[in-house]
């Protein structure tokens, strides 16, 4: 009977966003669950919830009437009572097992569902590094769009500021369809985590891990997508693109920038997802451009700063050719240093910096991605010799990031 | 001696709490502003749009504390190492020195001797020593502070531990510290469980036992078998860390999660060493302070075993969300099982206070909050086993509402009610009841508003270890913060009522709360030996019923009419 009563109670809750109890809701979860899993674990979360009230309210109702009750009066003995009773005892050992089986069973049930990602789904690779997150679609292009959150952003942050200084990836995922994410790590543990799922899962430097989701699209009262000058992005069919943006965090303590290690999942409609991934493709693409797609979604950007200015690592500005000095000496940074760099980057540590660099493979940064990124630090070094540029409107694509 | 250097430790980790929370407060972030000029003019740009700039504040922290570096001063990486050393000691200190030794240490050497009837425990200078040891592994975990603190959180989590800050020795020093402590443990154990066997008093079996006697014997047996294996794993880790021996980071060849089920092997049933003493405290508190027998006294020692054995066998849920589906199912199940004997004895301790003669005295009042703490800490980890729930709760500040409303709610809480309940014996003076009940009040208050508003928070998506966060959580860390200060004012409360007490609180009686258990016989504070005379044990420790507590006559307390069915 309790459990009809909850489940009634739960199913009220999860289905009028307008009740009375709409508000109670929204201190736990914010929003209603936006797939499938996350419906199943927030009803089974009140369940419990409601379960554990009525077992509070209970027995602090007990005690409160005997505190008040029997109160100690001077001179007066506690009466007699029983200190033993075989079967009120066992009672209360049994009644607990079957409350405690069910919430077991249910949460089994639905755990499972979390893990096991429908044969069908979308594959894609995650990999987490310090303090970064990177996604690889199905045709090996990453996403190089990144958002301040905070003031700045249309959509998060507000008066209080935000974490950190730096812009978040933003990783855009098609809606409606299951998406299945191989995961990785390239330095310590990391667990992503997207509280709209309520899934979160660890993430190892040693092993794959997967996690899987199925985002609920945008409807009509989404935000639309803007470009830069703030105008509205329209599709060839003329459509406005709508989107929802979910926050990605990480749950496993790695490091001074942990709590900066956001994310964002934006889902957009199928063919809007189809569109960017095709953009990001690094085909038909100038060394140049590759280099900086590689430079803003692999994740440089989080140490690497563009401008000059002092990052978690050494700037990119002037880099390319200069003199470095290292914990091995003086080292000019070559092709063939910035190679090292890369692939096992504790080999020499520029003076100044602590060894945050983490290891990338060949199969992250590919030779043709490597030379895009020679390519495009050269652009950006005063020590670079001139290169012949063939086409001189592709030169100025860096130029802009000097500012 | 382990009462002065467990308090000195619990107000250190009690400052770096006050530290994390005031860091969340007003957390290191960026805000975006409009530039003024030299004059305090809002800078136009040539559309007459304002000028933005970005500025960092909320440097709270950084400014108490200001780096040796002056440039540091100003970035978000300073306030947020300040932040991760901070919450690092908090944990470290609070589990290791704190609630480990609380009530083993410093109430366990002192009551079971005098509850057994005993001179001192079995082997004294071995106690003697395990202060010693416990007294240098602090040193160890205080020089990694003065040296600049740890930043790995205090469970040491692999690779990040074996690879942070390679050029220092301080997480090596905490780590050692940690280990070191570990022999205080294991050796306070070991002489627990003999002097329990042994040294009884003549006419006490082992159902004559007080309940705080159980479940110092469960917590013993957990201690004796399980710190030997924190000590390996965190040996390990300084080998791994020093020499570059490949055990549990990868880019050596080992493996991390191997590093998880290692230190949960231990920490897990290690919870049960912080709170199962709590609950031998309890057990005694509310019979003496209701003057009830206390109900179903085997089912309650009973289940201080059961706790202890099945506190084994748990340790995985604390990885739900790191390795797969079978063993995780496993591991739920097993950890459900853990609440029965616990929800046992919140029963049996209700259950006593039924037709009782209850007197809110200080302890008592901290032994019902107790209750009241524990029980929400109990049924908000009903969430937490279940494995779909979990998913999504593992590490987020529902985890830390939950651990706080259970450790210190539950631990803390009943260290302060036995410290109320057994003062008056160790130091021979009364305190102030009045201004102790206002400090209980006061650390209740203070408790729920700091730490319920942070299972709201972990539902809503809040991670743990964050030094700043996006907006939406605002509202609810500035009152979680609040809420901190109250509690700190509380506990000073405490502090000078116990000093008051010292200085010029009046000579206490030998029995003041007309208690069974044989510490009251004694005189208050007892003398070298305890006892004048070896106690014979005539009674149970719970026969109010039938017996007239000792120092007392029956005029201050009439025994009831039995009827004649009872016994």
């Amino acid at each position: 009977m309790l459990k009809t009563l909850t489940n009634s109670w739960t199913t009220t809750l999860a289905e009028s966003p307008q009740g009375l109890w709409a508000n109670g809701w929204r201190w736990f979860f914010q929003n209603f669950g936006v797939n499938e899993n996350a419906k199943l674990t927030d009803k089974l979360f009140m369940e419990i919830f409601w379960i554990g009230v009525g077992w509070f309210i209970f027995l602090m109702a007990i005690m409160v009437y005997c505190v008040v009750k029997y109160r100690r009066r001077p001179g007066v003995p506690a009466p007699y009572s029983p200190s033993h009773n075989t079967p009120l005892e066992l009672i209360w050992t049994i009644i607990p097992c079957f409350f405690l089986f069910y919430i077991f069973l249910e949460g089994f049930h639905v755990y499972i569902d979390k893990l096991v990602a429908p044969g069908d789904a979308l594959q894609m690779t995650l990999t987490a590094k310090k303090w970064d997150w990177t996604v690889t679609y199905p045709n090996g292009a990453s996403s190089p769009e990144r958002t301040l959150i905070g003031p700045d952003s249309t959509q998060f942050g507000g008066e209080n500021g935000s974490p950190g200084a730096r812009p978040v990836p933003i990783f855009y995922m098609p809606a409606d369809v299951p998406v299945h994410l191989n995961m990785i790590s390239q330095d310590v543990m990391h667990s992503f985590w997207v509280p709209d799922f309520r899934v979160k899962f660890d993430v190892f430097p040693n092993r794959y891990t997967t996690y899987w989701f199925q985002a609920k699209g945008p409807d009509a009262e989404s935000n639309t997508l803007r470009d830069s000058t703030g105008n509205d992005i329209v599709t060839a069919q003329g459509e406005k693109v709508r989107y929802v943006d979910h926050f990605i965090f990480c749950a496993e303590y790695c490091g001074d920038q942990h709590s900066e290690m956001l994310g964002i999942i934006r889902v957009v409609p199928m063919a809007y997802y189809l569109a960017k991934v095709e953009e990001w493709n690094i085909e038909g693409k100038t060394p140049e451009e590759i280099g900086k797609l590689v430079y803003q979604s692999q994740g440089c950007s989080a140490c690497h700063t563009l401008d000059g200015s002092k990052g978690a690592a050494p700037t990119w500005k002037d880099l390319y050719g200069s003199q470095q000095p290292t914990n091995q000496g003086s080292v000019l940074a070559d092709d063939n240093y910035i190679r090292e760099s890369i692939y096992t980057p504790q080999a020499k540590i520029v003076d100044g910096y602590p060894s945050n660099m983490p290891i990338y493979t060949t199969a992250q940064i590919d030779e043709r991605r490597l030379q895009g990124l020679f390519a495009f630090m050269r652009s950006i070094s005063k020590h670079a010799p001139a290169q012949a540029t063939p086409d001189a409107t592709k030169s100025e694509a860096p130029a802009t990031e000097k500012k | 001696m382990y009462l002065v250097a467990v308090l000195f430790m619990f107000f250190l980790g009690g400052l770096a709490a006050i530290a994390v929370r005031t860091e969340l407060l007003d957390p290191v972030r960026t805000i975006t502003v409009q530039a003024v000029d030299a004059q305090g003019k809002p800078l136009v740009d040539a559309d007459g749009k304002p000028v933005m700039k970005t500025e960092i504040v909320g440097q709270t922290l950084a400014r108490w504390l200001p780096p040796k570096d002056e440039n540091k001063l100003g970035s978000v990486d300073y306030g947020n190492q300040l932040y991760n050393r901070a919450f690092t000691l908090h944990g470290a200190i609070m589990v290791f020195m704190v609630i480990i030794p609380s009530i083993p240490a410093s109430l366990g050497n002192f009551f079971i001797p005098l509850m057994l009837g005993a001179k001192d425990v079995a082997f004294p200078r071995l106690n003697l020593l395990s202060w010693y040891i416990y007294v240098t592994g602090s040193i160890f975990a205080v020089c990694s502070i003065i040296l600049g603190g740890v930043d790995t959180g205090w469970t040491f989590y692999t690779p990040y531990s074996t690879t942070t800050d390679p050029d220092h020795a301080n997480v090596v020093l905490m780590v050692l510290g940690a280990f070191i402590l570990g022999f205080s443990s294991i050796l306070t154990g070991l002489n627990f469980i003999v002097t329990v066997h042994k040294l009884r008093a003549p006419g006490m079996g082992w159902f004559d036992m007080p309940l705080f006697i159980w479940a110092m014997y469960s917590t013993s047996i957990i201690q004796v078998l399980a710190t030997p294996v924190i000590g390996i794993t965190l040996l390990l880790l300084c080998f791994e860390r020093m020499f570059r021996i490949g055990i549990f980071d990868p880019s050596l060849g080992g493996d991390p999660v191997l590093y998880q089920h290692f230190f949960w092997f231990y920490s897990h049933p290690v919870v049960y060493v912080m709170i199962l003493p709590a609950f031998g405290v309890i057990s005694e508190i509310i019979p003496v302070h209701s003057h009830k027998k206390i109900f179903g006294y085997r089912a309650v020692a009973f289940a201080s075993l059961g706790v202890a054995l099945v506190s084994f066998l748990v340790w995985g849920h604390h990885m739900f969300a790191s390795s797969g589906e079978l063993g995780a199912t496993v591991f739920s199940a097993l950890t459900f099982l853990v609440a029965i004997p616990t929800a046992v004895k919140v029963f049996n301790w209700i259950a006593t206070l039924y037709k009782g003669s209850i007197a809110l005295t200080t302890p008592m009042l901290y032994a019902l909050m107790f209750l009241f703490l524990f029980s929400i800490g109990g049924l908000t980890g009903l969430p937490l086993g279940a494995l779909a729930t979990d998913l999504h709760l593992h590490d987020s500040y529902f985890v830390v509402a939950h651990f706080h409303y259970v450790m210190m709610g539950g631990t803390i809480i009943t260290f302060v009610a036995g410290l109320h309940h057994w003062w008056p014996k160790m130091f021979g003076k009364m305190y102030n009841q009045f201004w102790a009940n206002v400090g209980a009040w006061t650390v209740f208050v203070g408790f729920n508003l700091t730490f319920f508003t942070q299972f709201f928070l972990g539902t809503q998506g809040m991670p743990r270890r964050y030094a700043s966060y996006v907006d939406e959580y605002h509202t609810l860390h500035v009152w979680s913060t609040v809420g901190s200060y109250v509690l700190l004012l509380g506990f000073l409360i405490h502090l000078f009522v116990f000093i008051h007490s010292l200085v010029a609180g009046r000579k206490a009686p030998a029995n003041p709360w007309g208690g069974l258990t044989l510490e009251w016989e004694a005189a208050s504070p007892p003398s070298e030996h305890n006892f004048d005379h070896e106690p014979i044990v005539t009674h149970g420790p719970y026969d109010f019923e039938t017996t007239v507590p000792p120092h007392w006559s029956s005029k201050d307390y009439p025994l009831p009419n039995l009827p004649a069915n009872a016994h």
